[in-house]
């Protein structure tokens, strides 16, 4: 059975699954950039009372991999609270939580190293703090995270593949399941691949053309 | 106002501001900070934009005082932009074009206008081309420019400026100055920190030396070339350029001082000559005009009412200007003002102008007399205007002039409705001008409140009307009178002698003594007076009188003569001199160039005297030595300048070899390689 033998006798399965996976990213993305940029402010404007604890919180979960982290959550995490989760949840969690920390150590970074003058010359010429904020910080800010953070989400994109392993039905778990029944895992693991290709290039295309667009390169001469 | 009290500010244990106290800089003022690196300038300039907030202190700007410490202005109440800072690293911002730049901070100016005065701006300092580029696509000097336009753009009360011109090339640093000046004529007060002392010299009326985070001298221009301190004055002996750069009326006042000039000119309008009408144009000027005042007294009241009667009305308004302060004297005060007050009835438009403003002086002038002036002003308007915009000279200091003139105590009442009428023509801006007559209507002082009325009604008469301001020319002036009465004094044995000579041989002004200089003056005085003295200086001037007449055969052997016999200070002087006689021998030119050979020292200070600092006197020398309508005679002299003058040994070294190689000339080819092997390989060679 060839890759396009597979594509056309497992359509319905691998779109259920690349459905799961696009709606465990969807929910992993929004949550993490907003509560990222959230946290990355507030770690920025309250140092001790935030970001002292994020940085911690961080500096920990560097340590452990994501696939223990995910493991951790679901099982010890659970059985210590006496809670049933569903695997989908608990995964779109865990990954959050991951999203959230690496957006929020992304934003704190940015904007602990945004080059104050561009405020104070804002200052002097009389902006307003909203103004200075809409058309001075925001625009630089922007520009400086985006490549990086675009970055981040396709890494998160890749980190769902992880989700199968606590028995969520996304796009690598059908696929393992198929391998299963038809023994061809060269074929089907390389029409996951090609699907990953599908979704993954795109917005990489995505995070090109908005680095192209938005990132000029600002140094002087 | 802007002032500073008692700042101090500290990083650490490092002091960087200590104690320094600014008193009020007026609208219309440009004060330079001058001083070495980590003095304090910079710190002391964002301070005072309240950006960086000092420790401890006071900055007063406008009606708001702030005091430290404290927490600082309100952004949602603040001082800016009235007040605004162009800062050293510039901060335009990066991810917008230079207009963009120009316009985010004129948002909330209606977009007709704000286009106008974007246009205005970027033309004014020559980047409209470059107004679609981002800041990282331009060269440093070219940010600079955007990063002044910005803030010049916002029209600000207050300007600072931090080493805005460090990257600019000379042109623009001489648009920026202008562009300096129009702002602060236009009433904003400046305060700039540069390490450019010429730039500082020609821009500001005050100078500030810090050092350590103290200021160590605070004053006049003047400070640049009589500095009080000694730190001061080793501070400008390292910049090699200071003593050439603040030049100019510094130096003219230098000699002025000496009372040579003004003593020259009571002389001959003490012995009834009388000068012409361009001629007393030019005397009348504040330099000149104050040193006759100085010296007149009582005695001279009779000359002084044979000027006032002339019927060249230049002339007549020299006499009054000249009697201002004895008007103030008892002896003869009461004297001169029934002169004007007989003048008064019979005087044309432009001498009641003169005469009004002696007139107000004295507060027992019939009040009828007031009534009649007022009306005058009214109805001569346009001669009042004339008069007073040529009175409160250029722009830059005409609102400072009325301000201060306005508020000053020492001024007396009844004299301030004639500052408040001037107003309208002398201060650019309409509205600050509105503003000043619709405040000023508020004194309770003889005429003011009515008259301020009808100010308003005639330039203002609704919300949309604004007087245009009327830019005058200079009125037609002649230095002859008072070149010729130099000349005099000089042929009657006075004498000028040492820095003074040297200073008046430098300026403009020699010109005019040059052209007055008739030719039976050279052998009739002008020689003997040369053979007579004995200071090279002197000497040097008087060898720059007979500049027309070196050709002259029995002028030219004089001067050969004196060369046998002089020192190698006056031989210095002397050389050009005797190089002007197109026809002399190449035996002298050799014995001249052998002198400059063993005497460049001498040489050096000599063109130093006349061709200003080493750039400008070996850009000057390469200029004479390439123009071919310069004399040929005198070309090989050009050359000793570059070689000796200059600072960049390696550029001269090849500066000679180029000449040295492509000339046709043997005699110059030989001076090339000469001065290039004397001077200039051996250094050369070293420095590489």
């Amino acid at each position: 059975m060839s890759v396009f033998d597979i594509f056309v006798k497992y359509r319905v399965e691998l779109l259920l699954g690349l459905g799961t996976t696009l709606k465990l990213c969807l929910i992993i993305w929004l949550v993490g950039i907003l509560l990222g940029v959230l946290l990355g402010v507030a770690s920025v404007r309250w140092k001790h009372a935030i970001g002292i604890p994020m940085k911690f919180i961080s500096f920990i979960l560097a340590g452990i991999p994501v696939l223990v982290f995910l493991f951790w959550m679901h099982y010890p995490l659970q059985s210590y609270l006496h809670l049933i989760v569903d695997p989908f949840y608990t995964a779109a969690a865990t990954l959050a939580i991951v999203n959230t920390l690496l957006v929020a150590e992304l934003m704190k970074n940015t904007l602990a190293e945004f080059p104050q003058q561009f405020v104070t010359s804002a200052i002097v010429c009389g902006l307003s703090p909203y103004e200075t904020f809409r058309r001075i910080q925001f625009p630089i800010i922007f520009r400086q995270v985006l490549p990086q953070l675009l970055v981040i989400q396709i890494t998160m994109l890749q980190s769902t593949l992880f989700a199968s392993l606590i028995s969520v039905d996304e796009i690598f778990r059908i696929a393992q399941r198929i391998n299963s029944q038809i023994y061809r895992p060269v074929e089907v693991y390389t029409a996951l691949a090609i699907l990953f290709l599908v979704i993954c290039l795109p917005l990489h295309g995505l995070a090109y053309w908005l680095k192209v667009r938005f990132t000029r390169n600002l140094s002087e001469r | 106002m802007l002032s500073a009290t008692a700042l101090h500010k500290s990083f650490g244990s490092k002091t960087v501001l200590d104690n320094v106290s600014i008193s009020g800089i007026q609208p219309g003022e440009i004060v330079a900070v001058i001083g070495p690196s980590g003095g304090g300038k910079s710190t002391l300039l964002r301070a005072l934009a309240l950006v960086d907030l000092p420790d401890s202190g006071t900055v007063t700007v406008g009606d708001n005082s702030f005091q430290f410490p404290g927490p600082g202005p309100d952004r949602e109440k603040s001082p800016w932009p009235g007040i605004t800072l162009v800062f050293q690293q510039l901060f335009l911002w990066p991810h917008l074009t230079v207009r963009e730049n120009l316009e985010l901070p004129l948002k909330s100016v209606a977009p007709q206008e704000r286009i106008k005065a974007i246009i205005d701006v970027l033309e004014r300092f020559h980047i409209r081309d470059l107004a679609d580029r981002y800041p990282n696509q331009l060269s440093i000097g070219q940010r600079q420019l955007a990063a002044i336009a910005r803030s010049v753009a916002l029209k600000p009360k207050y300007l600072l400026l931090d080493e805005i011109t460090s990257a600019l090339d000379v042109e623009h640093v001489q648009n920026v100055l202008r562009q300096i000046k129009a702002l602060a004529g236009s009433g904003t007060a400046i305060v700039l920190v540069t390490h450019m002392l010429g730039f500082a010299q020609r821009a500001a009326s005050q100078i500030i030396f810090m050092e350590s985070g103290k200021i160590v001298e605070h004053g006049g221009v003047d400070l640049l070339l009589d500095p009080r301190t000694d730190r001061l004055r080793s501070f400008l002996s390292l910049i090699d350029s200071a003593t050439t750069v603040a030049r100019g009326e510094i130096e003219i006042q230098k000699v002025l001082e000496s009372g040579f000039v003004a003593g020259a000119v009571m002389s001959e309008l003490r012995q009834g000559n009388i000068p012409s009408a361009d001629e007393a144009v030019y005397i009348d000027q504040k330099w000149l005009v104050d040193g006759l005042r100085a010296r007149i007294s009582e005695v001279d009241f009779l000359w002084i009412s044979k000027l006032a009667g002339s019927k060249a009305d230049e002339v007549a308004g020299l006499a009054c200007s000249i009697l201002k302060d004895l008007q103030k004297t008892p002896q003869a005060g009461k004297m001169v003002t029934d002169l004007f007050l007989a003048m008064w009835p019979v005087a044309s438009p432009y001498l009641k102008n003169r005469l009004l403003w002696r007139l107000v002086e004295n507060p027992d002038v019939a009040e009828d007399l007031h009534e009649e002036m007022v009306e005058f002003v009214f109805s001569e308007w346009e001669a009042f205007r004339n008069f007073n915009l040529g009175f409160y000279g250029p722009a830059q200091t005409a609102l400072a002039n009325v301000v201060s003139r306005l508020g000053d105590a020492r001024e007396p009442e009844h004299k301030r409705w004639l500052y408040l009428c001037s107003i309208p023509e002398v201060v650019d801006d309409p509205d600050i001008a509105r503003a000043l007559i619709e405040s000023s209507g508020a004194l309770d002082v003889p005429h003011v409140r009515e008259i301020s009325a009808r100010l308003l009604e005639r330039f203002w008469p609704d919300e949309h009307t604004k007087p245009r301001r009327v830019v005058m020319k200079d009125a037609e002036h002649s230095p002859r009178f008072v070149a010729r009465a130099v000349l005099n004094s000089l042929a009657a044995g006075n004498c000028l002698e040492g820095e003074v000579a040297d200073i008046l041989n430098r300026t403009p002004f020699v010109d005019s003594l040059r052209q007055c200089v008739e030719v039976d003056e050279v052998r009739g005085w002008i020689l003997p007076e040369l053979d007579k003295r004995l200071d090279p200086r002197s000497q040097g001037l008087l060898l720059s009188l007979l500049k027309n007449y070196c050709r002259d055969g029995e002028t030219a052997k004089h001067l050969r003569r004196q060369w046998e016999t002089a020192e190698p200070l006056l031989r210095a002087h002397l050389l050009c001199r005797i190089l002007d006689d197109q026809s002399i021998s190449m035996e002298w030119h050799e014995k001249l160039f052998a002198f400059v050979l063993d005497h460049s020292q001498e040489f050096v200070a000599v063109s130093r005297l006349f061709m200003g600092s080493p750039e400008n006197a070996v850009a000057g020398a390469k200029e004479r030595f390439l123009n071919p309508s310069y004399p040929a005679s005198k070309k090989w002299v050009n050359l000793c300048r570059v070689a000796l003058v200059s600072s960049d040994v390696e550029a001269a070294h090849e500066y000679m070899v180029a000449v040295a190689g492509s000339t046709e000339d043997e005699f110059i080819g030989r001076v090339a390689s000469e001065l290039d092997r004397r001077f200039l390989t051996q250094k050369s060679s070293m420095a590489e």
